[in-house]
C-alpha cells in the first residue's frame, strides 16, 4: 500500500473541487457518472498538445516519433495498471460502450452459433445489456440473465450454476452503477471457465476505484474508461487475452488496422493496432496514463479504503431517515462507492434540483440501467457515488441537506 | 435560477387537479421522457370542436406533474383548433417559473403528449375498446 499524505490532500490537485456553485461551495457526488482530473492530467494533456502534437505511427519526423512515443507509453501504463501482460492486450476505444460493443461484436462472432447461449446479469448498464441482446439476435443465440437477489442486492448465487452451464460467453459487470454491489467475478469466471465460456468484465465501475488485477480476475476481456478514473474523456479501455485477440475479427475497418491493402481486400495489422481503425484518441490515452499515475501514486488500496468509509457513513445517516429508501447491499464492504436512494413523497428529479441549490451535485434517474430500475420497482431513483476526494464532512452535509427536500414538499423526518 | 419550487408548483404536485382517466376518450396519447423515466398519457373527450374533458395519469417529478394538471386544466372547455396552437411558451407560462434547460424536458412533455391525442382522427371520433395509447418519445 501506497504512503503517503491523507487522501484529503488530493484536493489540491483539483482546481473544480473548489468551485462555488451559486455561492455554495460545492459537493460533488456523481463520480460514478464521471470523475474530475487532477492538474496533473491536465498539464500532461496540454503538454501533449504544445510539444509533441502530431499524428502517431508511419511519421518520419520528429514530432510524429515523440507522438507515437507518448500514445504507445500511455498503452504500457495502462498495462501495467491492470496486470495485463503485454501492452499488445490493451485497444483503446472511445469509450466503455465502444469497448464493450467491441467485445460483444467481435467475440460472439466467433464464439456464438445458433441455438447458443450468452449469460449476463440484472444489473448491467446498458452498454452491457443491449449489445449482447443484438449480439443474440444476430446469431440466433438466447440471452440469460443472473438473477439480482432483491432482498440483499446481490447476484442469486443459487441460479449460477444452471444459468451458466452450457454458456458460450459470460458477460458482467464487476460494479453496478446503480446498486453499488460488488461481483463474485473470480468465482462466476471460475464457473465458466469450466463450461469453456469466454468471461468478458465491465469494468467501468471498479478500475477506477479498486485495484483490479486481470489475472487474479481470471476473465478473458475487461472494458473500462478513462473518464470515471481522472482522465478525459474519448478513451476507453478494452483489455483482452493476446490469443483470444489475436483470433477475434476487427471491429472497425479502415486506416492503422491494417498491414496491407490491395482493390479486392486487405490484411489486418498486427495487435493492438488490428482494433483501432482511424487516428486514435491520442491526446486522451496520453491524459489516461497519466491518470494511471496518479492513481497508482494515491494507492488504489487506499482509495478503496477511504471510499468504502464513505459509503459506510452514508449507509448509516440514510438509514436513521426512515422516509429514505437506500436501493443495493447494506453492507459497504460488498458495495463500491455508489449508494442509489429514494425519498418518500419527493420524485428523484426533485431531490437532484433541490440538492444542487445547496452546491450538491447528484444524479436522478434510470442511470442507463431501466431493467433493474423497473424490477425495483420504481421509474428512477437519486444517486450519491463517491471518489477518493470526497470527505466526511461532505458525505454528512448531504445527509443533512435532504432535510431541504423535505422542507419544499412538507415531509416529516421520521426515525428509521 | 430562482426558485421553482413554488406554493402553486408543490400543491399542484402534491394534489394533481384533473388526474385521473375518461370513461369514453375521443383522443388519447401516452408520453416518455427516457431520460429520467416519468411518463404521462393523457385522454380528452372532444365534441363540437371543443375539448369538454381532459384528464392525465402518469408517474413524473413536481414539475412534470404540475405542468400536466395545470395543462388539462387550460384545455378544458377550449376549442379544438386552440387548443392545437397552443405553443411552448404558452405551456410554460402556465407554470409561472423559470424552467432550465434541465427541466425543459419534464415541463413540455404534457403538451408534447396532448399534441399528440389532438393530432389522431381529428381527436373527435370515439376511440372503440380499450384504446391503446400511442407511444411518443420525447
Amino acid at each position: 500500500m501506497a504512503q503517503g499524505p491523507p487522501l484529503s490532500a488530493l484536493r489540491k490537485d483539483f482546481p473544480i473541487l473548489s468551485r462555488r456553485i451559486d455561492g455554495k461551495r460545492l459537493v460533488y457526488l456523481d463520480n460514478a457518472a464521471t470523475t474530475h482530473k487532477p492538474v496533473q492530467v491536465l498539464g500532461r494533456i496540454e503538454e501533449y498538445y504544445r510539444r509533441e502534437n502530431a499524428n502517431v505511427h508511419r511519421g518520419m519526423h520528429t514530432l510524429s516519433q515523440e507522438a507515437t512515443d507518448a500514445y504507445e507509453g500511455a498503452r504500457e501504463r495502462i498495462a501495467r495498471f491492470i496486470g495485463a501482460r503485454s501492452p499488445k492486450e490493451i485497444i483503446f476505444t472511445k469509450n466503455a460502450t465502444e469497448a464493450l460493443n467491441l467485445a460483444a461484436g467481435s467475440l460472439s462472432e466467433l464464439a456464438v452459433g445458433e441455438g447458443e447461449k450468452i449469460v449476463s446479469t440484472e444489473m448491467e448498464h446498458h452498454s452491457n445489456l443491449v449489445p449482447w441482446q443484438q449480439a443474440a439476435r444476430r446469431h440466433g443465440a438466447r440471452l440469460e440473465l443472473l438473477e439480482v437477489d432483491m432482498r440483499t442486492g446481490l447476484l442469486d448465487e443459487g441460479t449460477f450454476k444452471e444459468k451458466i452451464a452450457g454458456a458460450k460467453i459470460v458477460s458482467l459487470t464487476h460494479s453496478s452503477n446503480v446498486l453499488g454491489t460488488i461481483n463474485p467475478v473470480a468465482k462466476i469466471a471460475a464457473m465458466a471457465r469450466k463450461e469453456g465460456a469466454y468471461v468478458v468484465v465491465d469494468g467501468a465501475q471498479s478500475v477506477p476505484h479498486m485495484r483490479v488485477d486481470v489475472g487474479s480476475l481470471g476473465c478473458d476481456m475487461l472494458a473500462f474508461s478513462g473518464h470515471k478514473m481522472c482522465g478525459p474523456t474519448g478513451i476507453g479501455v478494452l483489455w483482452g487475452k493476446e490469443e483470444l485477440l489475436e483470433r477475434m475479427p476487427p471491429f472497425l475497418f479502415g486506416g492503422d488496422m491494417i498491414s496491407e491493402v490491395t482493390f479486392s481486400g486487405a490484411k489486418w495489422n498486427d495487435l493492438p493496432w488490428k482494433f483501432e481503425a482511424g487516428t486514435p484518441p491520442i491526446a486522451q490515452a496520453i491524459g489516461l496514463g497519466a491518470a494511471c499515475d496518479y492513481l497508482k501514486k494515491a494507492g488504489m488500496g487506499r482509495i478503496r479504503a477511504h471510499e468504502m468509509r464513505l459509503t459506510k457513513l452514508a449507509l448509516s445517516l440514510l438509514s436513521e431517515q426512515g422516509d429514505v429508501r437506500v436501493f443495493g447491499p447494506a453492507d459497504a464492504a460488498k458495495k463500491g462507492g455508489v449508494v442509489a436512494f429514494g425519498m418518500e413523497g419527493a420524485h428523484p428529479h426533485d431531490i437532484a434540483a433541490i440538492l444542487d441549490r445547496e452546491g450538491i451535485a447528484v444524479r436522478s434517474g434510470h442511470h442507463c440501467a431501466q431493467p433493474l430500475t423497473r424490477k425495483l420497482g420504481v421509474f428512477a431513483t437519486s444517486r450519491a457515488s463517491f471518489y477518493f476526494y470526497n470527505t466526511g464532512s461532505e458525505v454528512e452535509f448531504f445527509a443533512r441537506s435532504l432535510e431541504k427536500v423535505r422542507k419544499v414538499f412538507g415531509g416529516r423526518r421520521r426515525g428509521a | 435560477m430562482g426558485n421553482i419550487y413554488t406554493e402553486a408548483i408543490v400543491d399542484y404536485y402534491q394534489h394533481p387537479r384533473k388526474k385521473g382517466t375518461i370513461a369514453e376518450p375521443t383522443a388519447q396519447a401516452s408520453g416518455h421522457n427516457p431520460s429520467c423515466g416519468d411518463s404521462v398519457s393523457i385522454q380528452v373527450r372532444v365534441s363540437k370542436g371543443r375539448i369538454s374533458q381532459a384528464r392525465f395519469m402518469g408517474s413524473g417529478c413536481a414539475i412534470s406533474t404540475a405542468a400536466s394538471s395545470m395543462l388539462m386544466e387550460k384545455v378544458e372547455g377550449m376549442r379544438l383548433s386552440e387548443a392545437r396552437n397552443l405553443s411552448k411558451k404558452d405551456a410554460l407560462a402556465l407554470l409561472g417559473i423559470g424552467i432550465s434547460h434541465a427541466r425543459l424536458n419534464c415541463a413540455l412533455l404534457p403538451l408534447r403528449t396532448l399534441k399528440e391525442a389532438l393530432g389522431q382522427e381529428g381527436g373527435e371520433k370515439m376511440i372503440k375498446g380499450p384504446g391503446k395509447p400511442k407511444e411518443r418519445r420525447s
